[in-house]
């Protein structure tokens, strides 16, 4: 879980719950997959949670209910700071008028253990015994029945008339649904214009009191109660719900009036509230042991909690779920590195959800298999030894391993008979085996282009880092080799091995070592380079970088400061400018991009074009006056008639095809120029067969004749 | 020099009385080819002078003209009595695949045209 510190954060407004809900088991899901062990509140989150409860002037810590949650919290976390003196008297001159405001002076003083406990009850119950009778709605009904329940025996008047307990379990035996929840009040259980207000946990601390009141006053009707109340309970566990990756969580409530507070306070209800009904139970309540373990996986992983009231939540369904009668669930954590030079043992550490000790189980390793290889499994069936007195258990895991790598663990945790205990079926983990990896036969070169014989070279120890200083130019080589070696005597090869050659104006080149034979070689010739370098002379250091997961030693190294003298960039090349290499350059707003639009050709000037339309006209009116010249007419046009009307036609025909034609100039289409152009050629075809056919008629007549 | 140029008359002479003697019909058809040219011709000096942008518009311009001109000299070979190639061809056929192939041409220019 995240170890930061909390800022004073104000009370997170409640839609921004339900971004975080979604956001929190997003995350979980995640990190579910990312790896499968579990942990336990750590003393670095225990110390972020206390941070969220900070007192006021007189001890208070906010509203009644704000300080009992941040009471209660705090002797969760086994804090001494709460002045529980200045609060338990201020909470005997509170005079209590609501219903709610009685519970919470009375869970106060339970919790602090308050010395004027008599004082409360004498001001607090006639209020809640006038609630007992009056209630009738789920809220209502826990708060004055709890109130009085816990006040039993702090003073004589305490005592609830075994009538009005006998309304109250028939009111609750009203609201109850068959599904495993309950109505809130009884105006609901009649219209379901509220969407069923869910209010399974108030219910059962409810009924738990009011049963453990009953059994106090050997009612009769016991035997037969306590069956439906059990079923109701079970038929409850059966609406958990699940993200998956085994971690279970209850879902808030649909009712406007309940608290709040999203999944987290549904989890918180049930449980307090199954704890209480199995306490009183004489019977065991039967949950899964895997869905209690889904919750306090969903109780572990949601994060450090964003508010005070979370906090509250969490840590009391986590001191719930520490002893739970039905299945107490157990954080099993084995250790994930083991180095071979030190040779350490294995170890398992078993704790409860809060980190408290637990008595002894037997832990057994049921299989270990390396990850990557297909070998069959080092380890299988082997049991862990008790380290006394630290809740740990150990096996020497390193005997039979020879390799490098990470193996995946599988481990059983036995408790011993008729426990509780859970660990949530197998623990799935994995173990780095790591090692210091001997790094030899370092050789540093300056080689010459042509003739590959060295003018410079240097051996250079690992052990004691050391740096020597050379010179180059342009025309010579620089080679590195090295060797690895496991401590198997192999040749190791690490996922990371690059060089670096770094200018005085920080400006970085990488390059990648590539493995040759039983080592690594790398030959940078400065005559291709000279251009990616950027053609900068000067002084570079040379640092060679080597990592790996398994590799205990990983390293970064300054093998040397090398003098490159290049030659000088040739004129009218463009330099990039050689700015220093900061890293949040990257993230800064990038050099603007004015977008040049095309140009819009140059037409020529209105005037002239105008001039030659009219030019382009003179040869048609040209055509019209040598047609009179010529003597041409239309003498023979038929003007009467049928042929008219064909001629007529005919020729307007054509002159509308026309018109569509300059149309589809402007404004038309192809297609409908086409469609019309269809309709019209029709047109023009029926007259202009007849007019013609005739003409052609008239013609043979005339030859013929 | 001198005899070129007396020959050149006496050849113009001679087509002028021979031209004299063709149908209205056919001179009417030639008047039109004439017209067509002189229009292409304005709009190539037009082009010269401005520029050949947007060059679809011109060239619609100048294959209307001259695919006139063309189709104009088609119609005047199918229709001329003294053509033995189209005897058997009646005139008003040539004329009405003229009307049509002009309206074809035309659809292509106006799409071209832009």
């Amino acid at each position: 879980m995240a170890n930061t510190a909390p800022s004073a954060s104000p009370p997170v407004v409640a839609y921004l719950r339900w971004l975080l809900l979604g956001w929190l088991l997003a995350a979980v899901s995640q990190m579910v997959t990312a790896s499968t062990v579990l942990q336990p509140l750590s003393d670095g989150d225990k110390e972020a949670i206390a941070g969220y409860f900070v007192a006021d002037a007189d001890g208070f810590y906010g509203s009644l209910q704000e300080t009992y949650h941040a009471v209660k919290a705090l002797e969760i976390l086994e804090r001494s700071d709460v002045e529980s003196q200045k609060i338990c008297e201020a909470v005997v001159k509170s005079s209590p008028i609501s219903v709610e405001d009685a519970f919470y002076v009375v869970k106060i003083t339970e919790v602090l253990q308050c010395p004027q406990g008599a004082e409360v009850a004498k001001v607090v119950v006639p209020i809640l015994q006038a609630d007992v009778v009056n209630a009738n709605s789920l809220l209502e009904l826990h708060y004055s029945v709890g109130a009085l329940a816990t006040i039993k025996g702090w003073s004589s008047n305490s005592v609830v008339h075994k009538d009005a307990l006998s309304d109250v379990f028939t009111l609750l035996k009203e609201l109850a649904r068959p599904d495993g929840t309950w109505h809130y009040s009884k105006s609901d259980s009649e219209s379901s214009v509220k969407a069923a207000g869910l209010f399974p946990p108030f219910s059962f601390p409810t009924t738990a009191i009011v049963l453990h009141l009953f059994w106090q006053s050997q009612n009769v009707c016991m035997i037969a109660c306590i069956g439906s109340v059990k079923t109701a309970a079970i038929k409850l566990f059966g609406n958990l719900e699940s993200h998956g990756q085994g971690v279970f969580y209850f879902s808030e409530s649909k009712d406007e009036t309940s608290q709040g507070g999203g999944a987290l306070a549904a989890t918180w209800a049930v449980l307090r509230g199954s704890a209480a009904l199995a306490a009183v139970l004489p019977v065991n309540l039967k949950v899964e042991k895997e869905k209690v373990f889904g919750i306090a996986n969903f109780l572990l992983r949601t994060g450090l909690a964003l508010s005070p009231t979370e906090a509250f939540y969490q840590l009391d369904s986590l001191s719930v779920l520490e002893d739970y009668r039905p299945a107490v669930p157990i954080i099993v954590q084995p250790s994930s590195i083991l180095s071979l030079n030190s040779n350490n043992n294995l170890e398992v550490a078993v704790t409860t959800v809060l980190g408290k000790p637990v008595p002894q189980v037997e832990v057994a390793l049921v299989s270990a298999h390396h990850i990557g290889a297909d070998s069959p499994p080092v380890w299988s069936s082997q049991n862990f030894n008790y380290i006394e007195d630290s809740g740990k258990y150990g096996f020497d895991f390193l005997s039979a391993i020879s390799g490098l790598g990470k193996y995946k663990l599988r481990l059983e945790v036995k408790p011993k008979e008729h426990s509780s205990y859970t660990s949530g079926g197998l623990v799935t983990s994995s173990v780095t085996v790591v090692s210091a990896i001997t790094v030899s036969n370092v050789q540093l070169a300056v080689l010459d282009s042509d003739s590959g014989i060295p003018d410079f070279s240097a051996v250079l120890d690992f052990e004691k880092q050391e740096k020597t200083s050379l010179s180059a130019n342009h025309l010579q080589k620089l080679r590195l080799s090295f060797e690895l070696t496991s401590p198997s005597g192999s040749s190791f090869k690490p996922q990371q091995v690059f060089l670096k050659l770094v200018h005085e104006t920080h400006v970085e080149h990488l390059y990648l070592v590539k493995s040759s034979g039983k080592g690594f070689e790398l030959t940078l010739d400065f005559l291709g380079l000279v251009e990616k370098l950027q053609y900068l002379s000067g002084t570079y250091s040379v640092v060679l970088i080597v990592g790996d997961e398994t590799m205990e030693n990983s390293f970064v190294w300054t093998l040397a400061s090398l003098d490159l003298d290049l030659p000088e960039a040739p004129e009218g090349t463009a330099l990039p400018p050689t700015v220093p290499v900061e890293v949040n350059a990257r993230f800064a707003p990038k050099p603007e991009i004015a977008h040049i639009f095309r140009q819009p050709e140059k037409r020529p000037p209105i005037l002239l074009s105008n001039v030659f339309l009219g030019l382009t006209l003179l040869p048609l009116i040209g055509f019209f006056v040598g047609l009179r010249y010529l003597g041409a007419n239309i003498k023979l046009f038929p003007t009467t008639g049928l042929l008219g009307v064909a001629a007529f036609s005919f020729h307007g025909a054509i002159a509308s095809i026309l018109l569509l034609y300059f149309l589809f100039w402007l404004k038309l289409d192809l297609f409908t120029t086409l469609k019309v152009l269809g309709f019209l050629a029709l047109l023009t075809l029926l007259p202009g067969h007849s007019i013609l056919s005739y003409l052609a008629d008239l013609s043979t007549k005339q030859k013929t004749s | 020099m001198g005899s070129t140029i007396t020959d050149a008359q006496a050849l113009v002479t001679a087509l002028r009385s021979a031209y004299a003697s063709t149908l209205i019909k056919l001179k009417i058809i030639d008047l039109y080819v004439v017209f067509s040219l002189a229009t292409v011709l304005v709009q190539v000096i037009y082009m010269s002078l401005v520029g050949s942008f947007p060059f679809n518009a011109f060239l619609s311009g100048i294959l209307s003209c001259i695919g006139s001109a063309v189709l104009a000299v088609c119609l005047r070979m199918q229709v001329n009595k003294e053509n033995k190639e189209f005897k058997d061809l009646p005139p008003e056929r040539a004329f009405a695949d003229f009307v049509l192939c002009n309206l074809v041409l035309h659809l292509v220019i106006m799409n071209f045209l832009g």
